[in-house]
């Protein structure tokens, strides 16, 4: 199918492409279905664009790109809405935003990842109850010590 | 709003299945118990605007403000 897309104009989606969030998002419940678009290149930011909303797309990125010791635990119902078992197949990502003209204030939001079930290509966003985490974490430095040492190693 | 006066330890059932108990009043602070069914999300309510304000933060990043891949060791040395 063609999806229009504000950002990224007309693009092509299979139907085996859309990942459903059955609740929507925390505070955005109306928007359910997504697909996940790379932004390009080498960069490790994708978007999570809407397939009913042309113009909402969520820009995300996969945490331990920058934290390598970030932590997603599922409760046990969390997991049963996810129907997730240790062995399924799965993908976290965490919203990213950055306030307009200034990508070295970005920030990520740790406390409430979005994670996909690639099996049965459902989504939820989970609110973790850990407090280290938080909704606007600033990552561009982790960013840059984590490419470094991958660099190194 | 529907406004109720409790004391403690007694509730409020909302619909069949929720139960919210008044567990402690300590001055200003107000201890809740939760019963409700796991379907059912409880969550403060100042987190729940943080993240829905975050989504759709994340939702108005422009494409091009977004940096190239991440300065890497070697291009920061070589620089210097």
């Amino acid at each position: 199918m063609e999806l229009e897309t504000t950002r990224f104009g007309t693009i092509k989606v299979e139907e085996d492409d859309i990942i459903t969030f059955p609740e929507g998002l925390v505070g955005l419940s109306r928007y359910k279905r997504f697909v996940l678009i790379p932004h390009g290149g080498d960069s490790p930011f994708c978007w999570l664009q809407s397939v009913d909303e042309p113009s909402f797309a969520l820009f995300v990125i996969d945490p331990w790109f920058f934290r390598p010791d970030y932590e997603v635990v599922l409760s046990d119902s969390e997991a049963e809405r996810l129907q997730m078992t240790e062995d399924t197949l799965k993908a976290v990502f965490v919203t990213v935003t950055i306030p307009p003209g200034q990508p070295e204030l970005m920030t990520a939001n740790l406390l409430a990842p979005l994670v996909l079930n690639l099996s049965t290509r459902r989504g939820r966003q989970v609110i973790l109850d850990d407090e280290r985490y938080q909704t606007r974490h600033p990552i561009l430095e982790e960013m840059v010590r984590h490419a470094s040492a991958q660099e190194v190693a | 709003m529907l406004v109720l006066t409790r004391k403690v330890n007694q509730s409020i059932m909302i619909g069949d299945d929720i139960e919210v108990v008044v567990l402690e009043v300590r001055g200003e602070q107000v201890r809740l118990g939760i019963k409700a069914p796991r379907n059912v999300t409880v969550h403060r309510r100042e987190i729940y605007d943080a993240i829905q304000k975050e989504n759709l933060m994340s939702a108005q990043t422009q494409p091009e403000d977004v940096p190239e891949a991440p300065p890497k060791a070697g291009s920061v040395k070589s620089a210097s």
